[in-house]
């Protein structure tokens, strides 16, 4: 139960050599006879400068670590790439992983994959490549005598895979088998599930392969996803093993030479949601008789670019990360006898926020008995001070196992070359360590009331309800959403819904339709005049303000007024042509593709759906439910006019909106709604959060909203003049 | 990305399987020490400077395959109590302890006997005994310091502190950073010298749930325990290592001491030390800390059943919803039989990475399975065992088309036999896959162990490749044409659920 901040850090040997050699806390009170380490003196570790790697750059934008080991004949290189699965689309998830997987087994023309294979087994060698979330590995292992004859195949079938269809079906197959694998290990579902539940299901960060976007890749995706990201300037290489370092950087750099530099930014990291939902969720399998429970939410610390990050480190070990002296495992596995394994996490990434998870596997009779007393031991970390004697044992078990982090060449290496590709300073050895050091009782409880949120936990177990001690309602955090085991095929043109399903959603329309004020008040709404603010988040932790105003004539009339910090921005269509007027610039004719696309807004607006819906106009039918918010609300998809198709959530006691999907071709956007409030017999929702992958987060609070004032015809036409 | 989601099957068996030998390599060999002591505990140490950490492996040359039935798990159940410390480690007063410790435990046996009595047992007493032992295992458990044990270690910089049980021995594993070597003996020596087996209930509610997490509530877990009790009738490698569920329920605290002292004798430990050591320090420690431990009876080989010829192929499955598998099993000879390095060779060939002839007829070319592996040394090595081919079936693929193509394999290599060119791959896989395995301190240091255990010495490890080297691809035939026979077979299969009617 290593954590995974340990293996993040680093340190300096000089201070590490100086940790004071006494062994025992001696702080223990015993009546008994002296432990057997307590009389011990301990020596202080021998002074060690762990061997540091050479780093080169190389003129193709590559960089290099080499690091000589003649201890065996044996040498490893490995590479990192940035490029993975959040560079994907989702209606082709699974991309990376399948071109990592066809560029091993296809290899190069020269060098075709199943040469490759039988060229390796022979000589006791390796070559991988697969991609992660965020970068992709390769590798190459052979005994010392075999590199340099293998190091040009490696660079052969990283620069010029084959990917022929033949192993394209081959890895296709391997992933549709996964994929049906993939509910036989419980822990692997809540591995999966939990992620979607926190930062949406198709968000980069947890969108999973379904057989659909398997079946859609083809072999040009691969050549493109392989020509757009794969280049030496994208690489980082590190070296270490039984080699000459000059000679192997000239074998590196020959190698490499013929490659030329890809030009074109990386797309940046995509951002996660704002607001965490809260939820109890439950993943339903009969055939278990111990569940996997998970709870936890978004994390909102990045790893090292905040000085909380330590402190959280240390309050993490104390809460379920530290072995044995963690309170998790304390008071659940050897006070309670309810798990095996049972620990925590936080999460805090590189590049985005990560998740706060903690859990257990537990026998189904002590399903939400398990959930209360991990709920328990979060909240006390952020009630109480905890003991100096925790913190002296987190601080000293992470400062004492630093010399864990240098012990392989292998481990030197890898490190170099990850904090090359996050950008680390160069001091952050020393700032871990000190920052560590320098952690107090009254640092734990700080950062635990300030990222620990034990209202706000979203709950997911895994297992057969019909053996629990007691529902997961009866945990009082809000009513309980079924999760299926197998996500439903996204919606699409084709979809061809159950008799079953359109009049389960016919009738959720039509009380929805009630919810918003009557059928008969919303086929009368003819305009709508829409006043309020958007803020939106620029950057991470950077939000703009944006004033607007929103004027609506059905059906096809719309122009908004935006004031933006760079200066005012109005835009209309109406009814042929669209028109915008950027700042100090003349109004200008916008492409027809535009205005298609701002005419079809107009008829996707959520509250003419439902109306047409109501009245059968529109084909909606009902395919699931989700927790939104503490809340479970019911999911209908509608075919709109334009033959998209909308996924609509209505609570399920109020019918109220309260979020809606779109996906189109730059991702997946989700609005979520709060804040109805009544206009004229009308219930409109004052608030909205718009979030996704691929979306620049955004919050709209409107101000004023008047239904059937009239709106001259001029005001959708272009204006004349420059500006207003 | 691949690899990591189709769930590999193969590290389950190898949890059972044989430790990766190494070989010829004089020089590391060359450095390696050993001393036994006057009670008969082998110490082997190498010392390797390169960075200021040691790692340590006690080996206990006792399994699963020393219980009997109605204690089985026993040993799995003892490796759990190493941990709860001594009378000094985890106890805050141990004279207080004790006597709580054995009010509870009377308490249990009365609770054990009316509940043993099934149908007949009186609810009320049943009641009353319960909650009688509730409360003296909480008054017990007052007089505890929780973890104590490991958390002395782990706030000394201990990395992978774990412990192991298998169907051949038991075995603890620490790294340290290399001034905490005194440290080390001195916790080690005294929970071996006099362990406290404290919090006993408690921690079999833990192992019940190990147990559902590992075999309960894991198809393959299920498939594996259900396919070595068909396979061993007789041997007790038919046993769970972990235990039969009922087994570790009724399990006594007295039961699993008087295992432990019969068990758990000088005579049959192992300490392998590899890292940055003086091996004369060691030594001096060693002498100093177990030295002091009573000295067992001595070649005290128990008896145990051997397993009769099976006669005819058996076959078992396991219904449920989880994705179908293929195992294929044969009886094979135990670790240290003149053909171990032939069988090991007909792992490689017929399921070792992407060339083996599994991989490339049944992955490659006829897309059934998705996973395929061979290898010798199921549940164990110290007793004649099983040699297990495994398919894992591509979706869609039925049990039986995967079944063919593995036994239509074997067919050909029993008829044809293997190339030299195939051989030669396997000796030079070995020896590179040998150069690797010395370079982890951790690793090195249970491979000597094992070799010790399961050779009777640790020299045997630095042989492997002079063994592999001289075999020839007659000798994988004639073995294959041996073992690989119907009277020796055990077919084993995860079959969907037949519907409810």
């Amino acid at each position: 139960m290593r954590t995974p901040f340990r293996n993040a850090c680093a340190l300096v040997f000089a201070i590490l050599a100086a940790v004071p050699g006494c062994a025992g806390p001696g702080a223990t009170a015993s009546k008994a006879k002296a432990k057997p380490h307590e009389s011990l003196t301990i020596p202080p570790l021998r002074s060690f400068a762990p061997p540091q790697p050479q780093r080169h750059l190389l003129d193709n934008g590559m960089v290099v670590f080499l690091l000589e080991d003649h201890t065996l004949p044996v040498i490893d290189l490995a590479g990192l790439v940035r490029a993975g699965s959040v560079h994907e689309t989702a209606d082709k998830a699974g991309l990376a992983s399948l071109c990592g997987e066809v560029m091993r087994t296809g290899g190069s023309e020269k060098h075709p994959g199943d040469l490759l294979d039988e060229r390796l087994a022979s000589i006791g060698g390796s070559i991988g490549v697969s991609f992660d979330l965020e970068w992709g590995s390769f590798s190459l292992g052979t005994l010392a005598e075999d590199f340099d004859a293998h190091l040009p195949v490696l660079v052969d079938v990283l620069q010029h895979p084959a990917f022929p269809e033949e192993k394209i079906a081959l890895a296709k197959t391997g992933m549709l088998t996964a994929i049906a694998q993939r509910n036989d290990d419980p822990q692997e579902i809540a591995r999966r599930l939990f992620p979607q539940l926190l930062y949406g299901p198709d968000s980069p960060y947890a969108r999973q392969e379904e057989t659909w976007t398997v079946e859609a890749i083809t072999r040009q995706d691969l050549l493109d996803f392989h020509q757009r990201f794969i280049a030496p300037n994208a690489m980082i290489v590190g070296v270490h093993g039984d080699f000459d370092a000059t000679h192997m950087l000239a074998r590196i750099r020959e190698a490499f030479s013929g490659w030329p530099q890809r030009s074109g930014a990386l797309p940046p990291a995509p951002q996660v949601r704002p607001e965490p939902l809260r939820t109890v969720n439950l993943a339903a399998k009969e055939d278990l008789n111990q569940s996997t429970v998970m709870v936890g939410h978004l994390g909102t610390v990045r790893r090292a670019d905040d000085p909380d990050y330590f402190a959280l480190v240390v309050a993490n070990d104390i809460l379920g990360s530290g072995g044995f002296s963690s309170r998790l495992l304390q008071q659940v596995r050897t006070r309670e006898g309810l798990a095996y394994s049972i620990g925590s996490r936080f999460g805090a990434d590189y590049t985005h926020p990560g998740l706060f998870t903690a859990g257990c596997q537990t026998k189904s009779g002590a399903t939400v008995q398990a959930i209360e007393s991990i709920r328990r031991e979060i909240r006390r970390m952020t009630e109480a001070p905890v003991t100096e004697e925790e913190l002296r044992i987190a601080k000293e078990s992470i400062g004492n196992s630093l010399v864990f982090e240098y012990d392989t060449r292998g481990e030197i290496v890898a490190r170099a070359m990850r904090y090359e590709l996050h950008g680390f300073p160069s001091d952050y050895i020393e700032r871990f360590q000190k920052g560590v050091a320098a952690v107090t009782v009254d640092d734990v409880l700080a950062v635990c009331r300030k990222y620990l949120r034990p209202d706000n936990l979203t709950v997911l177990a895994v297992g057969n309800p019909a053996q629990f001690d007691k529902p997961l309602a009866s945990l009082g955090m809000g009513p309980v959403a079924q999760v299926p085991l197998a996500p439903a095929r996204p919606a699409s043109a084709e979809e061809t819904p159950s008799p079953e399903a359109l009049a389960a959603g016919r009738k959720v329309m039509e009380e929805a339709a009630a919810a918003f004020g009557g059928l008969k008040r919303l086929e009368e709404i003819n305009t709508l005049t829409i006043k309020g603010r958007m803020t939106v988040e620029a950057a991470p932790g950077m939000t703009v303000p944006i004033d607007m105003t929103i004027a609506i004539r059905y059906p096809d009339r719309i122009r908004i007024d935006m004031k933006t910090p760079q200066g005012e921005i109005s835009q209309g269509f109406d009814g042929k042509s669209a028109w915008a007027c950027p700042p100090g610039m003349p109004p200008m004719d916008l492409p027809a593709s535009q205005a298609q696309e701002m005419k079809s807004e107009i008829q996707k607006l959520e509250m003419r759906l439902v109306a047409a819906c109501a009245q059968g106009a529109l084909p909606a039918w009902r395919v699931g439910e989700e927790a939104i918010d503490g809340k479970i609300a019911d999911e209908v998809r509608v075919k709109t006019p334009s033959g998209m198709v909308a996924r609509l959530y209505f609570d399920r006691a109020t019918r109220r909106l309260v979020k809606t999907v779109q996906s189109g071709s730059q991702g997946t956007e989700e609005t979520f709604f709060s804040d109805h409030r009544s206009v004229q017999g009308l219930l409109f929702p004052f608030h909205r959060t718009v979030t996704g992958a691929g979306t620049t987060p955004r919050e709209m609070t409107m101000e004023k909203v008047t239904v059937n004032s009239p709106i001259p015809d001029g005001a959708f036409t272009k204006p004349a003049a420059p500006g207003k | 990305m691949i690899r990591r989601l189709v769930r590999s099957v193969a590290p389950l068996f190898l949890l059972f399987a044989a430790p990766l030998a190494a070989g010829g390599f004089g020089e590391t060999a060359q450095k390696v020490q050993e001393r036994v002591l006057a009670n008969g505990l082998r110490v082997i140490v190498l010392a390797r400077h390169d960075a200021p950490v040691v790692s340590f492996f006690t080996l206990v040359g006792v399994g699963a395959v020393n219980e009997t039935t109605g204690i089985t798990g026993v040993a799995h159940v003892f490796e759990h109590m190493a941990f709860k410390g001594t009378q000094t480690v985890g106890a805050l007063d141990y004279a207080a302890e004790k006597e709580w410790l054995e009010k509870t435990d009377r308490a249990f046996e009365a609770l054990r006997a009316e509940r043993l009595k099934g149908p007949r047992a009186d609810p009320a007493k049943l009641s009353a005994f319960e909650k009688e032992f509730k409360s003296f295992e909480a008054q017990a458990a007052s007089f505890v310091a929780p973890n104590e044990y490991s958390v002395i270690l782990e706030s000394q910089g201990a990395a992978d502190l774990n412990a192991m049980t298998s169907a051949d021995f038991t075995g603890y594993v620490v790294s340290l950073p290399a001034n905490k070597l005194g440290l080390w003996f001195a916790m080690e020596s005294e929970r071996f010298r006099e362990p406290v087996t404290r919090e006993f209930y408690k921690e079999k509610e833990v192992i019940l749930e190990e147990r559902r997490l590992r075999v309960e509530s894991a198809p393959i877990g299920r498939l594996i325990e259900e396919m070595l009790a068909a396979a061993f009738k007789a041997h007790p490698y038919g046993q769970p290592t972990i235990g039969h569920k009922s087994d570790i329920e009724n399990l006594t605290r007295t039961q699993a001491e008087a295992f432990y002292r019969e068990h758990y004798t000088p005579e049959k430990i192992t300490v392998a030390v590899v890292g940055d050591v003086s091996t004369g320090e060691v030594f001096d420690l060693a002498e100093r800390h177990f030295g002091p431990l009573p000295a067992g009876p001595r070649n005290a080989s128990p008896y145990i059943t051997a397993e009769p010829p099976q006669g005819g192929e058996k076959r078992i499955s396991y219904e449920s919803p989880h994705q179908p598998i293929v195992g294929v099993s044969f009886h094979a000879p135990a670790a240290g039989h003149p053909d171990e390095a032939a069988y090991d060779a007909l792992a490689d060939i017929l399921g070792g990475g992407r060339t083996s002839r599994l991989y490339k007829e049944l992955v490659k070319k006829e897309k059934l399975a998705v996973e395929v592996g061979a290898f010798h040394g199921m549940p164990g090595n110290r007793f004649p065992n099983l040699f297990m081919v495994y398919g894992v079936n591509a979706v869609g693929k039925e049990n039986e088309a995967v079944l063919n193509g593995i036994l239509r394999e074997i067919e050909r290599l029993k008829k044809d036999g293997v190339t030299e060119e195939e051989l030669a791959g396997v000796k030079r896989r070995t020896r590179a896959g040998l150069i690797r395995s010395m370079r982890s301190n951790e690793g090195l240091a249970q491979s000597l162990a094992l070799a010790q255990l399961i050779h009777g010495d640790w020299r045997e490890l630095f042989r492997t490749l002079d063994k592999i080297e001289q075999v020839t691809p007659a000798d994988i035939q004639r073995v294959a044409r041996e073992a690989l026979v119907s009277q020796n077979r055990i077919v084993a299969t995860i079959v969907k659920p037949e519907p409810q009617k």
